[in-house]
């Protein structure tokens, strides 16, 4: 598609200076901004690392990227500069700019983001911390404000006591989203003011109340004192006062600005230490706030743009070279955001960049998160009486033009409207329809579950519309096709809202997607899971404990329960025996509780070694819950919490939380704190999906079917205890010595009255916002508990209609107009008929993965050694080899080292034989040079032995030689003490430095025979078949010899299958015998008790071939 | 001579065919093969032997273990001794621009990779000195200097120098027997390195270097090229695209389980391991696919070795409980099995806040065990204030890892996986008494230096950081898990290459903090060669050749939409050219061997327990009774099991129900010893303070001040409504009643406890109660009384009718929270309060009657229903939701509407 001439001028904007581009909904902005780069790039041959464009999400960023290099395929000469654009958020911007520059901004360089709950954590932490240490100091601004701090107007304090530390988070957060340091200005009351006015209202009416309220005004301004007391007996001696007659509005001016203005002045004055101790706390939380996050590395995507914007605007600032800037959404961006783009600007001297900046007030729906429009409108005027460019793309490709026509009247702006007045025009050729676009949907008297009877019939329209609604097949280019529940979305203003409308639809059979499910933590898996973990911390918990038992990790009955609780002062005890059958339960409950007793004991022994999360997903998928949660009807969701859960776990890991019980208590606390932020995770894949969306959520995306749903709510705020304003500080309620309800402070009135008309604009934006999001159908509902009401956006919805939904109900749709508007409309009242459930209408069944049965294994290799010493006691090698184990319980006593391959002779504690005997066996190799007297008197007596002496005379030798060879499909590695060759005779050598009596050579030598036959029959591999194997016990100077003839070398082999064939079945026999006396592991971890006396009547213990 | 072929080309095979030659020829003395990592060579020694050799292993050597023979008399500093010299170095050099962050581990790694790099680039302080302009680049070579100096003045030498003392060795000494070299699996070289390989040249008759194409290479002069590998045809990439890293792994995971393969036939290669390596594990185990890492594990990570530093960081805070309870409950805690030990957990629990060893002695009152154990830490009382020696530091802490560490490993025929667990635990245990040791022996606490526990054990957790874990798997028949630089010598039948997002594979690098590539462009000038940049991508390219030629059958390459934290992620740039279709991976779920399912709900308890129930049930009370109405699973979880959750904490013991004491008790003491109400309630609460054994905090003094205005204004406005009693009533506070639910014969007793009732000459009587509650609440309160909804008060009148005759006149609730509020009914409209006929008053006492015997009887009946009259009641007061589990029940069965209630 071409451009329109006014895009084309937006892409194509080169002057210098900065250039505005208001773009209305569906004006194709987002192309606007890639075809600029496009242009920039490639006709005006900027290089792409001197643009910068910056986009409101991660996800815009993204898809302005891979338009940018995914369209460009074709002129591939291009494409590695394009995917070199920098395109990113702001925070990523600022981010990459701290990482690169950590040093000049004085941050760690690995410094990690905090998200937004630890982050609430943190500060929590440093209020309490903050608000105990000035609880210590006591003073008397302490004092006054524990005295009159009043945030609540109902009075009471009870809650207010812990909701001062929610109201000092919310302070910080305001203070720190303007990026500025808390302070205050002492308001002055317009006393006089109110005496003049007072004044000349007791010359209209003249009543004697009216006179002596102006008396005690002339008599305060004349002091400059507005004591409370004072200004309150003024209140009282006005309220008889009415508004009526000539006096109306000075009276409505006195009593609804002049006197409120006064009193808070007072107040503040009042109040005044009070209100320096707090701005004293807010300072030292925000200090100690900080240098917590220092303090462990991290920071907060507000500290990292104030730290980009003070490195900008330091000396140490590295030189800049952007030559363009591209920003878009600015409507949304807010004060400290709006700092570092200037920031960022000034840093680069005269040769500022082209500054190229798209948006749109009337789509500006951030101000609750302290998002400033008014930059934005300063921005355009800016550029206007400078002469720049200020481009409006008002072509709209997106709605049909009955859809706009409807935005125009209901919205139609103004002066006080939050909505700018101008046309969009309809620039998108839709096939014509007879039917109107626009559709009201009334419900009305629907009891207390008004909005489910909403949902029902919202659900019975959806699929009329899916059967007889056609739309524009814009993928294909042209024509039409029916409509997909993909196409359908239900926008909605709170979380709450969206729930209740997503569970109806469901039970309705209509798949459905949302983002306004419960997050992770309001979910029952959630609570599931955490109450297993405390169990595993600790099963004395009985309401945890409890859950899980009857949950799926267990699935035990009430009854169960009981029974348990008749024989056992705590439910863990059933646990901690191992007969639960004792409780007398059915064999169902029985199996199920000692399948349980198992799991648990698994979990709680390995909860040191085995990370939580493994520890849950392995829990999780052994005992069937996932099968479990695949059964459940939002399957998809559950799941995918689970997955959820587990990625938080390993985010909490890899920051230090390492321990069960520490993930245990950060995942209660996030349960406590039910943090609405973690959003439901996205479930199915949503092209069959009605998606049901919160209108901020909404922001950027377009659907055919738009449906604007619970019209009548309006969002319930909670109030604010505290605010701040750039423009008047800290503010706060307090309470007053007389009765009543706390009065603002000056700072408070003022900010909390900006508030109030930013929120009422506001409003009106994100109904106009909603509303574009339709291209082709538009429905609009609203239910009633009681009569219908003309309330917020339903109110405008009526009057912009001309609707009176007082009528009677009406008898189906009926279409209406006013004006040339067309529109359905329809009014029920009770309940909905036919609300039975429904089968899904489901996409494909996932694919379910069956875990793999549990499979023999063992190792490839092994060490000789290792073979040898299974042949020697299958139970001592599982114990010392392949657990590397000494001492039973590795508690007082010490480990040796173990290495694989010669782990008999590694040790490194000087009075370890085993270390005695690697220098031994050094020292006979040649590679010890000094060795001690003792280690050279051993070595000698292998030198001085006719062995020894042949060795030297041999013509090859080859000593400590370490290989690798295979028997079967086995890999074995060995290392030969000794092989030389002299008289046509080779000859293997193993030096042996135990300690044994000569009497138990012959026999203990047995026990090696296995190691020297299997490297003779390695050696023969090798074309060097050994004649003679000895072992020779340095000690004695003694030399056995080993049969390595062919039957022993087999029998060497088959030893070796048996190895690993113990490996992969895990059965390690116990070979009892005298031998046990030596073994490190006897009596302690082997069981074997050998009847010794039997041995030593009988003393040939005899190997059994398992 | 110099080899030169893309990967997968066959240069290693080329290699290994001439050294088989040799050692068949038993001229193995005459060959070897150098290798940069001793897994390498491990896997190429085990492929000699499985043609049929016995192959001696020093045939292949890595490179390190090879320059370390020549140089046996060097000193090398080793990770730890190098960190802690440059930590020292950091802090000594005392530079601008650094001073203040010289305690962080991260820029101390920046740090010293940089030196590295100029090392490996062969510069040393001295000549990158000039180099340097701005203040930070200054303080750089500042802590470069001194680190060189300290290095050189404990007379250690750093690998480099090393290198390039083993090069010149090579020259004096020549190479004895052997006579080709043979160079393999490296593609950049260091100076030394590149110096080294050209004294091996000179000395060798042979001399073979295998290497990628593409690089700057050694020896110069004319490669022989390899031809890339004769492609079979049918491997051609497959490229998947899944909606998650996790959905990554399970297609992953869906291919292993479906193919015919055996299992060691697939390998995973992994760019960014940080993204995949947990994920990995979490998946394949729960699918039971054996799978084996070939990664590094460091120490510092295992969980034993977390136990130990947990116990010297208790021992740091003098034994803070909160920190001391983990580590004593902990199963590698020589009493983590005590049969006493998780009642121990709750009863420190009890009694927080607390510290000192002797705080913990105290509560391990009953467990002699845990006494002893705890007892036997004694000694380390006073550890954070000693200053001793560091070998008797390392003496010390290995008694107090022998005294709070036993590991109990499995001795059955346990399941593979626990045992793979236990050998690792074990190998930690052991490597932590070593790495005790290492501490010990580090060079800066030598001579008489008496480090502070802290200081030692700083450096303790540095030892620990350096110190790799073996990790004892040599499993056979198992997926291969391979970060990219171990797959090199890797050749697989089925590859899965994972991760391809842009940022991880290609992994974007920041530009280095000290020296920008501009920087290092500059530095070239001076001879200096280190990376930009443009390096980096063209090495990234490169790995991503390796990675995906390692397959010999069939490539996966694969990608997530999303990373795990839902950010969205952009596919990755390389594999642009690849021309794979893109292919969505299907949706999956997770199956288990047992399905599970949870209880299925009853409405009630089966005959045979009926007894049991009644026997629990002696009695009843009014508030119990409420429970069952509210909903009778609560009252049986509450009631009937009476289920105890763990003690609370600290932080939630002045919960609302405490509050709620407090103000009662101030309440009933001013009606009847009168006084000023503020005093009486300051004493009322700091007596449940210390109950609760908690301190005065700012959160308490708001609550005793709310408390305070609370009643301050119940006090002044109670005056109002004693005057409009008529005269002569006689008020009594916190009485006893009790009535008999006559339809039950003569047992079931329903027992009270009256705030207050006031009782005129003619026996006519007001009960009164007091809630801690707000107005609005209090009228709703009576609003349900007098529906017959609510019965509190409806029973306590009818108590006193029972028991003392008297006869029901009215009742009145006061409200204390915020405004005092009363809200009342009496007969003919007494005192003021809501009028409702006596006859009306009759049927409420009788509805009230009849629903208690109703409700009583229902619990002597087993009633346990999941049937909460009020959902939102649930949530917010009920602690039992996740017990009767009414979350998961579809709201058919608990007799609602559709939706619900949100
Ligand atoms: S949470 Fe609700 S349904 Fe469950 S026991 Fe408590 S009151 Fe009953």
């Amino acid at each position: 598609m071409q451009l329109t001439p006014e895009q084309l001028r937006a892409v194509q904007s080169w002057q210098r200076g900065d250039i505005c581009v208001v773009a209305g909904p569906g004006s194709g902005k987002t192309r606007v901004l890639v075809e600029r780069l496009r242009w920039l790039i490639v006709e005006r041959q900027v290089r792409p690392e001197r643009i910068l464009a910056i986009t409101f999400t991660e996800k815009a960023a993204l898809e302005m990227h891979s338009r940018l290099v995914g369209e460009s395929r074709p002129a591939s000469e291009h494409r590695s500069l394009f995917e070199s654009a920098q395109i990113s958020t702001i925070d990523a911007f600022c981010s990459r700019l701290l990482r690169e520059r950590a040093l000049e901004a004085g941050v760690d360089p690995g410094f990690e983001m905090l998200d937004a709950g630890e982050a609430d954590e943190l500060l929590a932490e440093a209020i309490e911390q903050a608000l105990d240490e000035a609880f210590g100091k006591s003073g008397p601004g302490l004092e006054a404000f524990l005295a009159n701090y009043g945030p609540s107007a109902a009075r009471s304090a009870g809650e207010d006591a812990s909701s001062i530390h929610r109201d000092l988070a919310d302070l910080i957060y305001r203070i720190r989203s303007y990026g500025c340091k808390p302070f205050t200005t002492s308001p002055q009351p317009p006393l006089d003011s109110l005496a003049d006015a007072l004044r000349s209202l007791s010359g209209v009416q003249q009543s004697e109340e009216v006179a002596r309220a102006a008396d005690e005004a002339r008599l305060a301004s004349a002091k400059a004192d507005a004591s409370p007391a004072a200004l309150e007996s003024i209140r009282v001696l006005l309220e008889p006062v009415q508004r009526r007659g000539q006096a109306k509005e000075l009276v409505g001016e006195i009593k609804d600005v002049l006197l409120p203005a006064c009193r808070s002045a007072a107040v503040s004055s009042a109040n005044e230490s009070a209100r320096k101790w707090l701005r004293g706390l807010a300072r030292r939380t925000l200090a100690s706030f900080g240098a917590a996050k220092r303090a462990s590395g991290r920071l907060d995507f507000d500290d990292a743009l104030a730290l980009a914007a003070d490195l900008l605007a330091s000396p140490d600032c590295p030189a800049l070279a952007f030559e363009h800037i591209l920003i878009d959404e600015f409507q949304d961006t807010n004060p400290l955001q709006v700092r570092l783009v200037d920031r960022l600007l000034d840093a680069h001297g005269d040769r500022r960049p082209v500054r190229f900046v798209v948006g749109d007030i009337n789509q500006s729906i951030y101000g609750f998160r302290h998002a400033d429009q008014n930059v934005f409108r300063r921005y355009r005027e800016r550029v206007e009486q400078l002469g720049g460019d200020v481009i409006r793309l008002l072509d709209n490709f997106r709605s049909r033009p009955e859809l706009l026509a409807a935005v125009h009247r209901l919205l139609p702006g103004g002066d006080s409207s939050g909505v700018e007045r101008h046309r969009l025009n309809a620039a998108y050729q839709f096939p014509p329809k007879e039917s109107a676009c626009l559709e009201v949907q009334l419900v009305c008297d629907a009891g207390s579950e008004s909005r489910t009877q909403e949902a029902l019939r919202l659900a019975h329209r959806l699929r009329a519309l899916k059967s007889e609604l056609r739309v524009v097949d814009r993928e294909a280019g042209r024509g039409t096709r029916g409509l997909r529940w993909g196409d359908v979305a239900i926008l909605v203003r709170t979380h709450a809202g969206g729930a209740v409308i997503a569970g109806v639809l469901r039970r309705q059979g209509i798949p459905c997607l949302t983002s306004t499910d419960r997050g992770l933590f309001h979910a029952p898996e959630t609570a599931e899971l955490a109450a297993f973990l405390r169990v595993v911390r600790n099963p004395r918990d009985e309401i945890s404990l409890a859950a899980v038992l009857k949950s799926p990790f267990c699935g035990i009955t009430d009854a169960a329960l009981l029974r348990i609780r008749l024989l056992f002062e705590n439910l863990s005890e059933a646990l901690a025996t191992d007969s639960p059958n004792a409780a007398g339960l059915d064999a169902d409950g029985a199996r199920r509780l000692e399948r349980f007793r198992q799991l648990l004991a698994r979990c709680r022994a390995d909860r040191a070694a085995v990370p939580p999360r493994f520890l849950l997903a392995r829990s999780v998928a052994e005992c069937g819950y996932r099968s479990f949660l695949a059964q459940q009807d939002d399957s998809d969701l559950a799941l995918a919490r689970v997955d959820q859960l587990l990625d938080w776990i390993a985010r909490k890991e890899r920051q230090g939380l390492v321990s069960l019980g520490a993930i245990s208590a950060a995942l209660d606390r996030a349960l406590e704190a039910q943090r609405p932020e973690e959003a439901a995770p996205e479930g199915a894949d949503s092209g069959a999906s009605v998606q049901v969306l919160t209108m901020h959520a909404a922001k950027g995306l377009e659907f055919p079917v738009v449906v604007l749903a619970a019209l009548q709510s309006r969002p319930t705020a909670r109030q604010a205890g505290l605010l701040f304003s750039e423009d008047h500080g800290i503010g706060a309620r307090w309470r007053q010595p007389f009765e009543g309800d706390p009065v603002p402070d000056t700072a408070f009135a003022r900010t909390s009255a900006d508030i109030a008309e930013r929120e009422r604009t506001e409003a009106e934006r994100l109904l106009y916002v909603a509303m574009t999001r339709a291209e082709e159908h538009l429905l609009l509902s609203a239910s009633y508990a009681g009569a219908a009401q003309r309330s917020g956006w339903a109110k405008t919805v009526f009057d912009g209609l001309g609707i009176n939904p007082k009528e009677a109900p009406t008898d189906g749709l009926e279409e209406r107009t006013i004006g040339d508007l067309k529109f359905l409309y329809s009014k029920t009242v009770g309940e909905a008929p036919d609300s039975q459930p429904r089968a899904a209408e489901t996409s494909a069944a996932p694919e379910v993965l069956e875990p793999l049965a549990p499979a023999a294994q063992a190792d490839y290799s092994a060490a000789v050694t290792s073979v040898s010493l299974f042949g020697e006691c299958p139970r001592k090698y599982f114990l010392s080899r392949y657990l590397g184990l000494q001492t039973d319980d590795l508690g007082p006593g010490r480990l040796d080292d173990h290495r694989d391959d010669r782990g008999q002779r590694r040790g490194r504690d000087d009075l370890d034989p085993s270390l005695f005997g690697q220098q031994v066996h050094e020292y006979l190799a040649g590679q010890l040079e000094d060795p001690s007297p003792a280690v050279r008197a051993l070595a000698e007596r292998f030198a001085d032995h006719d062995l020894g002496l042949r060795s030297q005379r041999a013509g090859r030798i080859d000593r400590e030689m370490a290989f690798v060879f295979t028997v079967g499909d086995y890999l074995l590695r060995g290392t030969v003490d000794l092989l030389f060759e002299e008289g046509g005779e080779r000859i293997l050598v193993d030096y042996k430095t135990d300690n044994r009596p000569a009497s138990e050579l012959e026999a203990s030598a047995k026990q090696y025979a296995a190691q020297l036959q299997l490297y003779a029959a390695g050696l023969a591999k090798a074309q060097t078949a050994v004649d003679r194997a000895v072992v020779f016990y340095l000690r004695h100077g003694a030399p056995i010899d080993i049969d390595v003839g062919n039957g022993a070398l087999e029998g060497a082999k088959r030893l070796v299958e048996e190895f690993f064939a113990a490996q992969r079945s895990q059965a390690y026999p116990l070979r009892e015998g005298e031998r046990c006396r030596h073994c490190p592991h006897f009596k302690r971890a082997c069981p074997a008790k050998p009847d010794l006396r039997q041995i030593l009547v009988n003393p040939a213990p005899r190997r059994k071939r398992p | 001579m110099l080899l030169i072929g893309p990967p997968g080309s066959g240069k290693t095979a080329h290699i290994l065919r001439a050294l088989e030659t040799a050692i068949r020829a038993g001229r193995s003395d005459e060959v070897q093969l150098l290798v940069p990592t001793s897994s390498m060579r491990n896997h190429l020694l085990n492929q000699l032997a499985r043609r049929g050799l016995m192959v001696p292993a020093r045939v292949i050597s890595t490179m390190p273990e090879y320059v370390r023979s020549l140089t046996p008399d060097v000193r090398e500093a080793g990770g730890v001794v190098e960190d802690r010299l440059l930590s020292q170095a950091v802090e000594a050099s005392g530079q601008p621009g650094l001073e203040f962050r010289s305690g962080s581990a991260r820029l101390r790694s920046r740090i010293d990779d940089l030196m590295r790099e100029f090392w490996a680039a062969g510069a040393d302080s001295y000549q990158v000195e000039p180099a340097a302009r701005t203040r930070q680049q200054r303080a750089f070579v500042g802590v470069f200097r001194e680190f060189e100096s300290s290095l050189a003045g404990e007379g250690l030498a750093h690998t480099n120098q090393r290198i390039a003392l083993a090069a010149a060795r090579i020259r004096e000494q020549g190479l004895s027997a052997v006579r080709t070299v043979y160079v393999d699996g490296f593609d950049i070289f260091t100076k030394q390195q590149e110096e080294l390989l050209r004294a091996l040249d000179e000395q060798s008759e042979e001399f073979v270097v295998a290497m990628p194409e593409g690089l700057p290479h050694y020896p110069p002069g004319k490669p022989e090229h390899l031809p890339p590998p004769p492609r079979d045809a049918a491997l051609k990439p497959e490229l998947v695209e899944a909606s998650s890293p996790r959905a990554e792994v399970m297609e992953i995971g869906r291919r292993i389980l479906a193919s015919d393969r055996p299992l060691h036939q697939h390998a995973i290669i992994v760019r960014s391991l940080e993204h995949y390596d947990g994920l990995i594990r979490e998946v394949f185990e729960a699918l039971g696919i054996p799978h084996r890492f070939w990664s590094r594990h460091f120490l510092a990570e295992h969980g034993v070795t977390r136990h130990f530093l947990e116990w010297l960081r208790v021992i740091e805070s003098r034994f803070s409980a909160e920190r001391a309870i983990e580590a004593i409950c902990s199963p590698l805690s020589p009493v983590g099995a005590d049969p006493g030990i998780e009642k121990f957990d709750f009863s420190v629990r009890d009694a927080l806040p607390g510290e000192g060893l002797e705080f913990l002695v105290n509560s391990a009152g009953e467990f002699p065990a845990i006494r002893r154990f705890l007892r036997g830490l004694a000694p380390c009382q006073d550890w954070h204030r000693r200053r001793v020696g560091a070998k008797r530091w390392q003496a010390d802490c290995l008694e107090l890892l022998n005294w709070v560490q036993h590991l109990r490993p499995p001795v059955g025929t346990e399941s593979f996986l626990r045992t793979c667990d236990w050998r690792v635990a074990i190998r930690a245990r052991q490597a932590l008494a070593r790495a005790l040791e290492e501490t010990g022996d580090l060079p800066e606490f030598a001579g008489r230096k008496r480090p502070a526990l802290q200081t030692f054990a700083d450096a303790f957790e540095d030892v620990l950081r350096n110190t790799a874990l073996a990790v004892p798997d040599q499993r056979f028949d198992v997926v291969h898990v391979l970060p990219i630089a171990e797959s090199r010598q890797w050749s697989i039948p089925v590859a899965f290459v994972c991760g391809l997002a842009e940022g991880w594979f290609p992994r974007s690098f920041a530009q280095d903090i000290f020296f920008d590539d501009e920087d290092r462009i500059q530095l070239r000038g001076r001879g200096i060669d280190l990376r930009t940049s443009a390096d980096r991508a063209q090495a990234e390219r490169r790995l991503f050749e390796v990675a995906s030629s390692r397959a010999t059958q069939q490539l996966v390459l694969s990608y997530p939409l999303r990373a795990s934290d839902g950010q969205p992620q952009a596919r990755s740039s390389l594999v642009e050219d690849c021309a794979a279709e893109v292919r969505r991976g299907p949706r999956l779920r997770m199956g288990s061997p047992a399905p599970a399912s949870p209880s299925e709900p009853a409405a009630s308890l089966p005959r045979g327990l009926l007894r049991a129930v009644a026997e629990r049930n002696p009695q009843f009370s009014v508030s119990g009774i409420g429970d069952f109405r509210q909903c009778p699973y609560r009252f049986f979880s509450a009631t009937t099991l009476r289920l105890q959750g763990r003690p609370p904490l600290p932080g939630q013991r002045l919960d609302a129900q405490a509050l709620g004491m407090v103000v009662h008790a101030a309440v009933d003491c001013w009606n009847r010893d009168g006084g000023q109400i503020g005093e009486i309630l300051d004493r009322a609460f700091s007596a449940k303070l210390s109950e609760l054994r908690l301190e005065e905090t700012f959160r308490t003094e708001r609550y005793r001040l709310a408390l305070r205005a609370d009643l301050q204004r119940f006090a002044d406005s109670d005056q109002t409504i004693q005057m409009a009693l008529p005269e002569g009533m006689q008020s009594r506070f916190e009485e006893a009643a009790e009535f008999r639910i006559r339809s039950l014969g003569s047992q079931p007793v329903v027992k009270c406890r009256i705030d207050r009732y006031d009782v005129d000459p003619n026996q006519r009587c007001l009960v009164t109660d007091y809630k801690y509650a707000r107005p609005s609440r209090v009228k709703e309160l009576l609003k349900q009384h007098l529906e017959g909804e609510e019965l509190q008060m409806l029973l306590y009148l009818a108590a006193l009718e029972q028991q003392l005759s008297f006869e029901p006149t009215g009742m009145v609730l006061c409200g204390l929270r915020g405004e005092t509020s009363f809200a009342g009914a009496a007969i003919d409209g007494e005192c003021g309060l809501q009028p409702i006929t006596q006859d009306a008053m009759r049927a409420l006492l009788d509805t009230a009657r009849a629903e208690a015997a109703e409700a009583v009887e229902e619990v002597l009946d087993g009633g346990i229903a999941v049937r909460p009259r009020d959902r939102d009641f649930c949530g917010r007061f009920c602690e039992f939701g996740s017990v009767c589990r009414v979350e998961w029940m579809p709201p058919s069965d608990l007799g609602e509407s559709m939706g619900g209630t949100s």
